[in-house]
Parts: structure tokens; sequence; C-alpha cells
């Protein structure tokens, strides 16, 4: 009896015990939508790091898609239960910072080097002066190129939009003699998603406009104007119509298109490339005197947490943003990373197109956002790329599509003339 | 004989006995209250609470505080007034009844083939069955992948038989997109209508296709007289759940369009998705979300009223 009494004791203890434990470690949640990326070997290990040096505290880590990790983010921010370190693309920032759901970072970000030693897209992540996140990636962006293609048909790298035109036609060609081309010069998202939009952005900002300037939208003769451009590009048949992302790359990475335009993460694709390619891809700067710029994803804060996570939390923001682990994230990834200056040798050596993304991402540029707008950046891509994929189907001209893009945008955004 | 006032007097007062079906009743009440209190909490309090939040202009951080702006109808105002609101109601149209009557048709036509008991019905069985088992986003992703004007096989095929002289943008053209997104969607649901439809030919009984046989009634004739009426009950209900199923169908849209091209795929249900989780307008995407619920039960209704009305002639 006595032998059961200790036994259900020690038994009881040994339950107890487990709960006191897991209650004495904080746990931190943490999702993002890059770890199936090249970014993901680098948030392990910081997480990892970050775990060593608080004892006690640990980051739960997962991941999910890009659109379902911000779907899951708002409906978190909705229901009071945010994540405590939010990781998101930097055109939600704006917005969620509008709807009062994350913590202004001033009061500690101002007692770090950050505001000065970062890529000049930083300052844009506030909103009414306060700063709502940490870039980590600056848009640094490139011509992917296929040089044997370029090479066999006696076509230099395009140096301006111009011949970046002349080349994708050259490159244009029916490989099989069956009347259908089988390989496209360049491939452009032209699809209703807001990379579409970020191929207005490469040409309107390439043609030196912003799309906003001083709360104004700019003419409706120079967004016909882009729009016009593009329209030649798919006139011309030298891209496919209504591409996305992920058939974009797959047509070049595939040795179907000679030339694409992508960020500074397009090396990682290389080896999932068909052999014909794997040797053979190139980059070069973007043939535009000036880029679409502005910050790729950002690392925030939410309001609803405890005064006791925040501080937590930006703890694990400084380590991101620490010299140290900025020259990793160059390294291990591949990207320039938010802190200017932090791209060494190592890692040039490892991925020989760094210092070219590196100079494109800290490069003073255009923006592509709507400045002044930011927060409704997703209905203003929206607004945009439901004009330009009606031209490009055939159904607008683009004289027509950029009118029903002024009047969209100037109906549904408050304040935009 | 005197003792017996004195030993009723000692007797408790018995309450009444229930008779059994007043217990069978209390019995069912029980058992059904779990699922009206999960129906009440999961059900009823979100619309309760989406209809709420249509009412007012809200920020995130405010839907789950206590409301203290003032109601408006200007969400509803927006999210009707928009150009949008017309092109996305008749493209729910489309997606609604093309894809419901495309799955019943490829459903109904299944399920009389596997009522034949040919050889190897069993693998056909499973080979039919099978969209079932596929999550809608992947099964989306397939047909994005299948419809591809660059390197998709209906296209391959299309021009391998020479029935096509140039690629069909499926998915980038105004026109067809709608039609093909619908077609992916009827694809996933028509096992559904198949299973729902061989439970319903297997329960008419035999004897009277014998009878019809020997008053001399042929196929067509044996089709409409006796299985048609004999599905009836079973349609309707299927049809029912099938067109509440495509109304809520949001992912394969989604996935496959993202409510594009020009808006051409952008159902009610996505234009929820899009300014709730795009846009950050909760008020506007509940006021959409409220439309939509009206809009889905005013069709059943009305669907349900129509059948009925059939079924009583």
């Amino acid at each position: 009896m006595r032998r059961s009494i200790a036994a259900l004791g020690l038994g009881l203890a040994a339950i107890l015990s487990q709960p006191l434990s897991a209650r004495a470690e904080t746990v931190l949640d943490f999702p993002t939508y890059q770890l199936e990326e090249s970014f993901g070997p680098w948030w392990r290990a910081l997480v990892e790091a970050y775990g060593q040096e608080n004892p006690g505290v640990r980051i739960k880590l997962t991941n999910a898609p890009s659109n379902d990790h911000h779907r899951m983010l708002t409906t978190r921010f909705a229901a009071g239960n945010p994540p405590d370190i939010v990781h998101m693309t930097a055109r939600f920032v704006w917005g969620y910072a509008d709807e009062g759901v994350l913590e202004p970072l001033d009061r500690w970000m101002d007692k770090t080097d950050i505001k000065r030693s970062w890529v000049p897209s930083q300052a844009s992540l506030s909103v009414a002066g306060s700063t709502y996140g940490l870039v980590m990636l600056n848009y640094g962006w490139g011509l992917v190129y296929n040089e044997p293609m370029l090479r066999q048909a006696g076509v230099a790298v395009p140096t301006t939009e111009p011949e970046l035109f002349e080349a994708a036609r050259k490159l244009t060609r029916d490989r099989d003699a069956d009347g259908r081309t089988d390989q496209f010069g360049m491939a452009l998202n032209t699809s209703s998603s807001s990379w579409g939009f970020m191929t207005f952005m490469h040409f309107h900002n390439g043609r030196d406009r912003d799309i906003v300037e001083g709360r104004k939208l700019d003419d409706v003769a120079e967004i016909t104007r882009t729009l016009a451009r593009i329209q030649e590009y798919v006139k011309a048949g030298v891209t496919p119509t209504g591409l996305d992302n992920n058939p974009m790359r797959q047509l070049f990475w595939q040795g179907n298109a000679a030339m694409y335009i992508d960020g500074s993460w397009a090396p990682g694709y290389a080896k999932r490339a068909a052999d014909s390619v794997r040797d053979g891809w190139r980059i070069a700067p973007l043939p535009f005197p000036n880029l679409a710029g502005g910050p790729s994803n950002a690392l925030a804060m939410p309001k609803d947490i405890s005064a006791e996570r925040k501080e937590l939390v930006w703890k694990f923001i400084q380590m991101a943003a620490s010299p140290e682990w900025q020259r990793r994230y160059a390294l291990v990834t591949g990207n320039p990373p938010g802190r200017v200056g932090s791209v060494d040798a190592e890692a040039r050596a490892k991925w020989p197109f760094l210092a070219l993304f590196e100079a494109s991402a800290s490069r003073p540029s255009r923006s592509h956002l709507p400045i002044g707008f930011e927060n409704e950046y997703n209905r203003f891509s929206s607004i945009f790329t439901e004009g330009m994929t009606a031209m490009v189907a055939g159904r607008l001209t683009p004289d027509a599509a950029a009118r029903q893009i002024a009047t969209g945008l100037k109906r549904e955004i408050k304040g935009l003339e | 004989m005197a003792s017996l006032p004195a030993r009723s007097e000692a007797l408790p007062r018995r309450r009444p006995r229930l008779g059994r079906q007043a217990r069978t009743r209390l019995l069912l009440t029980a058992l059904m209250l779990p699922a009206i209190l999960c129906t009440a909490v999961l059900v009823a309090w979100p619309i309760a609470k989406l209809v709420q939040i249509s009412f007012y202009e809200l920020r995130l951080a405010e839907l789950m505080r206590p409301i203290t702006k003032p109601w408006t109808l200007a969400n509803y105002t927006a999210a009707t007034g928009h150009p949008g609101f017309v092109p996305s109601l008749a493209a729910t149209a489309v997606f609604v009844f093309a894809g419901t009557a495309a799955a019943l048709a490829i459903g109904l036509a299944t399920a009389l083939l596997l009522d034949l008991k040919l050889a190897g019905s069993t693998l056909f069985q499973a080979l039919v069955v099978s969209p079932w088992s596929v999550a809608p986003a992947i099964a989306s992703l397939i047909w994005m992948f299948l419809l591809n004007d660059q390197f998709g096989l209906v296209n391959y095929l299309l021009l391998a038989a020479g029935l096509v002289s140039a690629p069909v943008p499926f998915l980038t053209s105004p026109d067809v997109a709608i039609w093909a997104v619908t077609f992916a969607t009827a694809w996933k649901a028509y096992p559904f209508f198949t299973i729902m439809m061989l439970a319903a030919l297997q329960s008419i009984p035999h004897s009277q296709y014998e009878a019809a046989m020997m008053d001399g009634a042929g196929r067509i004739r044996r089709f409409t007289a006796i299985t048609l009426p004999g599905l009836r009950g079973f349609l309707r209900v299927t049809v029912f759940l099938g067109l509440l199923s495509q109304f809520r169908n949001v992912e394969s849209v989604l996935v496959m369009t993202g409510g594009g091209p020009a808006r051409s795929t952008e159902t009610l249900a996505v234009r929820v998705y899009t300014e709730t989780f795009q846009y950050l307008s909760p008020g506007r995407g509940a006021a959409l979300g409220v439309l939509t619920l009206v809009v889905a039960v005013a069709t059943t209704l009305a669907f349900l009223w129509a059948t009925r009305k059939r079924a009583d002639i």
C-alpha cells in the first residue's frame, strides 16, 4: 500500500513538474514565409543563436507560403492574438500600421545606429513620424539572361530599354519550325498579381517617373506611355501574356526564354535549372536609368503583446540587425542585407552577382510605392493590374486602360488627386 | 382498513411519470444539445459578428473590442456602388450555376456507368471518386499547370491533335478564364454527386425496371419514367449542397487566377477575401460577406421552393 502511494506521488510529481518547467520557458511565436527559400538557413541559425543567448526563451519558428502567411497575420491581428515576431512583405507594413496593430519601434531603434546605417528605404517604413519595421531586404534588380542564347543570336547584353526590346525581338524564335514560338526573348510578368504591377513600375520608374508625386497621380498620358510600351512587348510576341512569377521563372530556367527581370534572390533558382541553362545564366544591371526601389520585407512588433515580450522581441530584431548577422545574411542567402556595407569579400566570392544587386539596392532610385498612399498599396496594385491585364488581353487600348486605372484609383483612394 | 389512510400519508408523493414519447424527446434534445451549442458558437455567433462589423467602419485592431463608433451604411454603399460589384455577381452566377450543373452532369453520368456494374467497376469506382480525395488547393494547382498556355498538357494535346492552331489562353483571357476555373471546380466536386446519385440509383427497386420492360418500355423511357423520378429527392439535396459549396469556394479561384485577368473571375467570395485580407477593409469585406450570404440563401431557398413545387406536381 505504501509503495503504491509512493509510486502515485512520484507519478504526480513528474506530471506536475512538466508544466512548471514549461511555464518557466517563454516561447516567442515567429511565423515566416521564407523558411523554404534561400533565406531559410539564415533564419534558423539566427533563431538558434538567439535561444543560446537568451536561456529560458525559445522562438517557435514556423513556415507558411506567402499568401497564407499574410492571411494568417491579418486574422491573428483581427483576433487580438498576433505572433510575437512579425515578419512580412513590406507592402503590408503601412496597412497594418494604419490599422493600429503594430508597435512603433523608435524608442528602441533611436538608441542604435540602425537609422544611420540602413538602406535608404528604411526611412519609408514610417507612418506619421513613427517607424514600424526593420527592412530586411531592399529590392535590388537585375536582368537575368541566357548567355549562350544571346551569343548564338549575336545580341549584346542590353544597356538601355530600347536595346532590351530589340534584343527580345531577335531572341524570340521558333526553334522547331512548327509555326509556334518556343523561345521567348523576354518573360514579363503581366498577371493580375502584385508582381504584374511591379512590371509596370519597372518600366514606369525606368522612365524616371514616380506613380504618385505630392499626392497627385501621374498624368494619364504618362501612364498610357508606359502601358503602351509593355503592350509593344506583348504585341511583338516576345513574351507570353498573363505570366505570373512562377511560370515566368520556369520559362527562363527551363531554357524557353532568353531574359527576365528578377530580384537578388534569382541565383537561388539556378539549382533547379535545366542542364542547358545551369552553366549559361548570367545577370546584368537592369537596363533602365532608374530602378523600382523600395523595401522587400521587414521585421516588426505587434502592439497587443506584453511589455516584457516586446523587450524580448526587440532583442531579436536588434540581433538580426547586428553587423555580424547582417554579414552572415549576405553570405548565407546571397542577398544584400539592409545594413549598408555588410557584404564582404567572402560573400562576393561565393555569390558572383551579389555586388551587382548590392549596387542596385543601395543606388538612389525611384520608388515602386505610391508615395503617401503606401497603406493602400494592395488596392493600388489591384486596380492597376485590372487595367493592365485587360489591355494585355486585348480588351482595352493602353489609353483606355490608363483612363480606367486613373478613374478607379481616384474613386477608391481617398485624397489621391 | 383503518390503517390505510395513515399508510398513504407516509408514502412520498410520486411525480407523474413521463410518457415514453416525452422521454425519447427529452433524450433526443439532450443528445442534440452539443450540436446546437456548437452551431451557436461556430456558426451563429460569427454570422452575427459579421453582420455587426458590416455596419461599422472599424480598423483591424478594433474588431474584437467594444464598439464606440456610430453605425453606418457606408460599407454597403461602397460595396454595392463599386463598378466591380455587378460583374462579380455575374461571375458568381456562372461559377455557381455552371459549376454545379457540370458537376451534376458528370456525377450523374459516372453514377449511371457505375450502376451498370461492368467488369472492372471497382477500379473505375476508385478512379471516379479520386478527385474527391485531392485537397482543393492542390486540385487547383494541378489544373493551373494543366491549363497553362505555355507548358500545359491540355494545350499540348489540343495542338498535337490539330484542334487549335495556337495555345488557348485558358487562364489569361478574360473571356475564357471564368469557364476554365468553373470546370476545374466541377472536376473537384463531381465525385460527391456520383456517390449520392449511385446511392439513389441503388435504392430504386429493380422490380420497377422489370415491370417497365415487360410493358415494352425502352431505355430512355425507363430513364425518364423510373430513374429520374427515383433520383428527384436525392438530386434536390445534392444540388442544394453543391450550390452552397460552390458559393463559398474561394481557394480554387485564388490559386488559379487570383480573381483576374481583368477581374473576370472575381466572384463575390473572392471580393470578400480581397477586401478583407488584401485591402485590410474588414467593414467592406463584412458587408460583401453579408451580401454573399443573402444571395446564397436566397438562391438555395428559391431552388428548394421551385423543386418542391415540381415534386408536388
